[in-house]
């Protein structure tokens, strides 16, 4: 198919529209997608030689709890291990921040909060540990996995 | 408003059959058969619109952009903001872009052009591969020999039908440099379709959609919505060509 190999001049359409226009190649002969592009063309042209847009500054996304983020950072509490399977849990700031609202609502003094809320924190984690060794399954016990692995290589 | 204006196009679509006549749609032009509705009159003719939710693109983390430092210029008005250094897209800006992308796939699929994929990311190759053998389609994720399409004929040394739309799901052969199939589909014809990230340049994509190109999950995602825009395509085309046979 004739066609110019220009890809910074204009863009696919003009170029096909140019050689529709003066004979380059018959109507009938027309890309597939020129119907679909003319019917659907692109929110922006896809032009090479687009001037850049406007140089705005870019927003910063920023909430009103980062100060209080901060806070927690600066003293060294924020990092938690976090689970990346569950996009459902919380995050350890998170539970920090949920915390540091409470304490404020109950009245605690400004100078204490971080600390106390750090160490109810530590203290709803160890709790949460405890209960998650008591609930463990008995099956997993030293004994029935060897039994377990007596049998398994007896015919059934 | 959408509805009136769909029943006026239904009305007008009679006028229209000239336009249908291209290669892959010969038997429009007989008069016998009762009148087709065209595709094309309509916004939206395959719903690809209910293919996916803003939230799941969030959730898939499509709007993760790279660093400030690496930001092309001309991805600036995609951007919603910078997370204390790093970039984020604005999800409804990408949402509609990638509605015009699945639409434009599915318009392809429907008059059966060939579609091609590409990906150079190690990471996601094998599922962009797997996508394109599920839809019956093409998948290029290798190391892109030059002249591939530029001097196709020779290489491959017979005449060689090119695809008829290029899906970059990255269009960076690494941080620094642009895949040469983008600038090779804009000089033999080809419209792409590609997702960019922020450090990537939209300029010569046909069809470019703002989101990120790293995360497997977000590249999953798209795998899915193309696969099923595709098969909505191939599924009418099966359609129409059983109710003219």
């Amino acid at each position: 198919m004739a066609s110019s190999r220009l890809e910074r001049i204009g863009t696919i359409v003009t170029r096909v529209e140019g050689l529709l226009l003066r004979g380059g190649i018959k109507p009938d002969d027309r890309p597939l997608w020129y119907d679909v592009y003319k019917a659907f063309p692109p929110l922006v042209e896809p032009k090479y030689a687009r001037p850049k847009p406007d140089i705005k500054p870019i927003k910063p996304i920023l909430y009103h709890e980062d100060v209080i983020r901060a806070k927690f950072h600066s003293n060294g509490y924020g990092m938690g291990a976090v689970n990346m399977l569950s996009p459902t849990g919380e995050s350890h700031t998170k539970r920090l921040l949920k915390q540091y609202e409470k304490l404020k609502r109950e009245g605690v003094l400004e100078s204490e909060l971080v600390e106390k809320s750090a160490a109810a924190v530590e203290i709803e984690r160890q709790d949460y540990t405890k209960l998650k060794n008591t609930r463990a399954p008995e099956a997993t016990s030293q004994s029935q996995i060897t039994e377990h692995l007596k049998d398994i290589f007896n015919e059934k | 408003m959408m509805l009136k204006k769909v029943c006026n196009i239904r009305s007008a679509c009679i006028l229209s059959m000239r336009k249908l006549s291209t290669d892959v749609q010969p038997a429009l032009l007989n008069n016998d058969v009762k009148q087709q509705k065209n595709p094309l009159d309509y916004p939206d003719y395959f719903q690809v619109h209910n293919i996916f939710t803003v939230k799941d693109l969030f959730n898939a983390r499509v709007h993760y952009g790279h660093k400030e430092g690496s930001l092309n210029d001309n991805m600036r008005p995609y951007l919603y903001g910078s997370r204390l250094g790093h970039l984020i897209f604005d999800l409804n800006i990408t949402a509609e872009h990638l509605r015009k992308a699945l639409n434009f796939t599915a318009h392809i699929a429907y008059r059966g052009g060939i579609i091609c994929f590409f990906n150079r990311n190690s990471l996601n190759a094998h599922i962009v591969e797997k996508t394109a053998k599920e839809c019956g389609e093409y998948a290029h994720t290798r190391f892109w020999r030059g002249g591939i399409f530029t001097n196709a004929n020779y290489q491959f040394g017979a005449v060689t039908r090119l695809p008829d739309l290029c899906i970059f799901l990255n269009t960076q052969n690494n941080i620094l440099t642009q895949h040469t199939a983008v600038r090779d589909s804009a000089k033999m014809l080809i419209p792409t379709i590609g997702i960019v990230d922020t450090n990537c340049d939209p300029n010569l994509i046909t069809y470019p959609v703002p989101g990120n190109d790293d995360t497997p999950v977000a590249i999953e995602l798209y795998c899915k919505l193309f696969k099923e825009a595709i098969s909505r395509g191939k599924a009418e085309r099966m359609k129409f060509s059983q109710e003219n046979s």
